[in-house]
């Protein structure tokens, strides 16, 4: 079949189609970096999160919150209408500032590779106050919990770990009655693994490594966590404040933050970088959709006269329609052709400089489809209009 | 084969309406060559668009081949236009950016015919029209007088029942517009009808009868030669 | 002639209003996107004290494990050992000098009225509010024989001051600060050099410091700092701690010559060797004084994130500019009419391209207005997507004028092809009557 007229080397569908190639490798790839921080953003952490509140606090002498005080402060909200249960905790999954350290499966030597994880300290209490889901073996007791103070240091035994942590420790078999070992504490038994926990650091890689050691911890401060029953989250919040002044007034309260709170807060750089990709894609489609329907408006106005004269020689409003469609539909295939591979190469060069994941492979069909449906809708409006152009114009003029 | 009965034409622009055709009723048969003829603004165009489907009519009836047109949808027009009727304009409306075999090809696309079938068919017409050696060349590669040829050949290559042209030769020297003429009696004497708008006396002389119009409507027949009568030269 | 060119494209503009409206909006959201991202990397990368660049310098120096680099091969750690900062410290061997680390202490109000909180602070000695040219409200920073006294005094920020004091003059007043009664000697400015350069721990959001206090006291009650690095860990008491090699301090010099600063790297390498000798610092030495720039630099202070969106922000202007280019070229060549009677009456040429070309930059000159209203809208936005950036001032009018000529550069290269394309048809195709 011959060449349409369209394919000849004009400048103008040339133009077009490399608006339509760049759009295409631009849209595909900011997506795909969007969808990628959206799905982190959408992690689950582990957490009872619509229930869970969270309370920082510390003595404003500059002393530790002992194991009395916290009891206090512990019983008193426990106390409150509302709380399922509430238990102390050194760091909170997703707040941005934690404990860490490196394990393996094996003692460590003086140095080496050891797996990295987040570090929880809590008691018998801290797993329910999560409100994480149980895999496999028990939760602590309070025959489990040992003491360790400020430099982590003390005599503790036992540990929960996390599922992702388990399978790097211990691929393949169950990690309970297994030991972890670390240089900072001894060595602690695993009694039970849970579905998930998250560590403080959302962008970390290590991020579902996760170990609740069975302790009770004499740090300086304390982080007091609330699992409220279904629907009483906001009513307890209100009453936190008042509630632990009064067990003690000569301290520093920080405003009691609900789980969605810390959560936004710790995604926040992924928030950004959703929110400018977003608008970017949507600027872009628009853009091109402009220039599609543009250029259309105007190839159609110089050829009024072309079309009266076709129309004159028989073709039907249809076929000045579809004209005007197949037109669109080969400078967007040129254009989908070489931006494909402008998109993928955008994708490798992305790779190795800013760390970015592969496209997932349905990513570039999309954008295809997209830009086919955008150029058609574009040009559908001009085609139109060269449909309804009279037959007449090719006797009486334009 | 073709029949107007009193068909009117009304423009309407606003609150104003303009009476392009007044009743007019004209009958052409096969193989006449029938040649218009009347000032600016007295309906030759009109005219000549309501014969080629190229408008419609506000009252009368249109018969072609026994079939009443009045009441046909765009596609059905677009249709006959294609199959029964042929085209000469003045201003030639050659498309550009096509080639000679592309513009002369274009009936026949939306005809639906074979690439073959097609091809034959144009390479005839072309023949038929003196343009062989130049089929690959653009119109801007051509002078005035070898556009109207690939416009009548692009007219013909769907073998038309009637050829409608309006002013063929307007835009022509008078070697070429000599040449036009003489194809169009060639073409008529092989069997098509002709409807031809004209300004010249001298061309009008060459066909059967001519009808004046006047104010849209017809003022009165005169029937010129018998056919097959010797043209006179054209100075 | 410039003129009457400008005034002619004006009112072709003006006659295809609409089109040119969409042309000028579709070019301005490109100027718009590109310049936002240009202002939020230079207020990342800008440095806050360039007027002291060169003299100023941060002492970073390797006393990390042998083949445990601190992050990077060959990159010592961000922070200095107490043993090591105060002893470069002692040799008093700069103009001036600053000991400086980051935490947070409980603060009470006695003359003001304040919920206890917990308030972020720097401990720092005098040298400090000098150095780095802290423009002051109220009162005045500290001297060495304060820090030599140890007496408690505390230099506020104008934000805490406002909370505190309802932004009035405190000077004399007292908060209660660490369980300590502290006298308030100053009130800073709003003072929020971006990037934070001096504090290496700030991350994105970390709140900016309440309070000014001296080092000594921080020393006294046994504070170490938000970020401390230990490898091989450390877990004893603060005697040990300050002997440890956990690093957590920041030094920071002040000097005059570039035969100061010379001295003085000769005064570090002296101090390694001698270190080396007594068995520490195993790794090659890695010493660096870096000025504020360098180091910026090397903390890679614009986040990749920041890269990536200014690279994507071209990226979209690119696609603006050929869709500009594509709809001048089908305008243009929709007048080629009118372009062949110019010629036809003796334009040249250059005349022809030169005047739609004009077209072209007023088209540009129009999109910039448009650019400066959505950088305006776009830089306020990423104020309040990224808290980091609430205190810089991304828009000044060296960036307006680039909005502009950015604009118009975009729009004449948009317009150079469409403009030859259009110059170069030949008049008497478009004069015959088709």
């Amino acid at each position: 079949m011959k060449a349409q007229p369209a394919m000849r080397a004009r400048i103008g569908p040339m133009l077009l189609a490399g608006q339509v190639a760049l759009t295409l490798a631009i849209v595909v790839n900011a997506g795909s970096i969007a969808s990628d921080q959206l799905n982190q953003m959408l992690r689950p952490s582990g957490l009872d999160e619509p229930n869970l509140l969270s309370v920082h606090t510390l003595p404003l002498d500059g002393s530790a919150i002992s194991p009395a005080q916290s009891n206090a402060d512990l019983a008193a909200l426990r106390a409150l209408p509302g709380v399922a249960s509430a238990s102390r905790v050194n760091a909170l999954p997703l707040g941005e500032e934690g404990w860490r350290t490196g394990v393996g499966a094996k003692p460590l030597g003086a140095s080496g590779p050891a797996v990295h994880t987040a570090l929880y300290y809590g008691d018998q209490t801290l797993p329910p106050a999560f409100g994480v889901a149980l895999a496999e073996g028990r939760s602590l007791v309070e025959a489990d919990v040992g003491d360790i103070d400020s430099t982590l240091h003390g005599a503790v035994t036992t540990a929960l770990i996390s599922r992702s942590l388990a399978a790097i420790l211990f691929p393949g078999e169950s990690p309970i009655g297994k030991q972890v070992y670390s240089r900072i504490n001894p060595p602690l038994t695993i009694v039970g693994m849970v579905d998930r926990l998250q560590s403080a650091w959302p962008r970390n890689d290590m991020h579902e490594n996760s170990l609740l050691i069975a302790a009770r911890i004499h740090l300086p401060e304390a982080f007091y966590l609330i699992r409220t029953q279904p629907g009483t989250r906001d009513n307890v919040a209100a009453r936190v404040a008042p509630t632990l002044l009064a067990v003690n007034p000569s301290r520093i309260l920080d405003p009691v933050r609900s789980y969605g709170e810390i959560r936004a807060d710790g995604y926040r750089g992924q928030r950004t970088v959703v929110t400018v990709l977003g608008g970017l894609i949507g600027a872009l489609l628009f853009i091109t959709a402009l220039g599609i329907g543009g250029t259309a408006a105007f190839w159609v106005a110089s050829r009024v006269q072309q079309i009266g004269t076709r129309r004159a020689l028989g073709a039907s409003r249809g076929d000045i329609l579809q004209h005007f469609m197949r037109e669109n539909f080969l400078i967007t295939s040129g254009g989908v052709a070489i931006g494909g591979l402008l998109a993928i190469g955008l994708n490798r060069w992305l790779i190795a400089h800013y760390a970015v994941a592969p496209l997932g492979w349905y990513f570039l069909p999309a954008g295809v489809l997209l830009l086919y449906a955008l150029g058609q809708a574009a040009v559908l409006g001009p085609a139109l209009r060269a449909a309804a152009v009279p037959p007449a114009v090719a006797t009486r003029g334009a | 084969m073709l029949e107007l009965d009193t068909v009117s034409k009304v423009y309407r622009s606003g609150l104003v309406q303009t009476h392009a055709l007044r009743d007019v009723s004209l009958r052409i048969a096969s193989g006449e060559f029938v040649a218009v003829m009347g000032p600016s603004g007295s309906g030759k165009t009109t005219l000549l668009n309501i014969v080629g489907l190229l408008e419609r009519f506000e009252s009368g009836r249109y018969h072609l081949d026994g079939e009443d047109l009045s009441d046909l949808s765009d596609e059905r027009l677009s249709r006959l236009r294609n199959e029964k009727l042929g085209f000469i304009f003045q201003s030639f409306n050659l498309i550009h950016d096509l080639t000679v075999f592309e513009n002369v090809e274009l009936p026949l696309r939306y005809r639906r015919l074979k690439a073959r079938e097609r091809h034959r068919r144009v390479a005839a017409a072309l023949e038929q029209t003196g343009l062989s050696a130049r089929t690959d060349h653009l119109p801007a590669q051509l002078s005035g007088g070898q556009q109207q040829r690939v416009a009548i050949a692009r007219a013909l290559v769907g073998e038309p029942r009637l050829l409608l042209a309006d002013e063929p030769t307007g835009n022509l020297d008078s070697m070429a517009a000599h040449d036009v003429v003489r194809m169009l009696e060639q073409i008529n004497a092989r069997g098509t009808a002709v409807l031809m708008v004209t300004h010249s006396q001298e061309l009008a002389q060459r066909a059967n009868r001519t009808i004046y119009l006047l104010d849209g409507q017809l003022t009165d027949f005169t029937v010129a030669a018998k056919p097959g009568a010797a043209v006179h030269a054209v100075a | 002639m410039l003129a009457h060119t400008l005034r002619l494209s004006l009112r072709a503009l003006r006659q295809d209003l609409l089109r040119s409206l969409l042309m000028i909006v579709a070019l301005g959201l490109g100027i718009g996107a590109a310049m936002t991202s240009v202002a939020v990397f230079r207020a990342m990368s800008v440095n806050p004290l360039a007027h002291k660049e060169g003299r100023v310098f941060i002492v970073q120096m390797d006393n990390m494990a042998a083949g445990s680099p601190y992050q990077k091969a060959g990159e010592p750690p961000k922070q200095l050992t107490y043993r090591d900062a105060t002893a470069l410290w002692q040799t008093h061997q700069a103009r001036r000098q600053v000991l400086l680390y980051p935490n947070q202490i409980a603060l009470e109000g006695l003359d003001a009225p304040l919920s206890p909180t917990l308030a972020t602070v720097m401990f720092t000695t005098a040298d400090l509010f000098p150095m780095f040219d802290v423009p002051m409200r109220y009162g005045g920073g500290w001297d060495a024989a304060t820090d030599e006294r140890g007496d408690l005094v505390v230099v506020l920020s104008r934000e805490l001051n406002e909370r505190a004091f309802g932004g009035a003059n405190s000077v004399g007043k007292h908060l209660r600060i660490g369980g300590q009664r502290f006298t308030v000697i100053g009130v800073t400015e709003a003072w929020h050099p971006q990037p934070r350069f001096y504090d290496y721990a700030a991350g994105v959001g970390a709140p900016e410091p309440d309070l000014w206090l001296p080092f000594a006291f921080g020393i006294a009650q046994q504070m170490r700092a938000l970020n401390n690095d230990c490898w091989p860990s450390y877990a004893g008491p603060f005697a040990g701690f300050q002997q440890s090699e956990c690093v957590w301090l920041n030094l920071w010099v002040e000097l005059g010559s570039p035969d100061e600063v010379a001295a003085y790297r000769t005064l570090m390498e002296r101090y390694v060797a001698d270190q080396k000798a007594l068995g520490r610092f195993p790794q090659p030495m890695h010493n660096r004084l870096r000025t504020v720039a360098e180091w910026l630099r090397s903390q890679a202070a614009v986040s990749s994130d920041v890269r990536l969106q200014t690279l994507l922000s071209f990226a979209f202007l690119a696609v603006c500019l050929i869709n500009t280019a594509g709809l001048l070229l089908a305008k243009f060549l929709a007048r080629v009419r009118e372009v062949s009677v110019h010629r036809a009456l003796g334009a040249t040429r250059n005349q022809i391209f030169l005047r739609y070309l004009a077209e072209a930059g007023v088209i540009g000159l129009c999109g910039s207005l448009i650019g400066l209203l959505l950088t305006f809208g776009g830089s306020a936005a990423m104020q309040r997507l990224a808290p980091d950036l609430a205190h810089a001032r991304l828009l000044d009018p060296s960036m307006i004028g680039a909005t502009v000529v950015l604009a118009i550069a975009v729009s004449l290269v948009a317009g150079a092809i469409p403009a030859w394309r259009v110059c170069r048809t030949v008049p008497a195709t478009f004069l015959k009557s088709e």
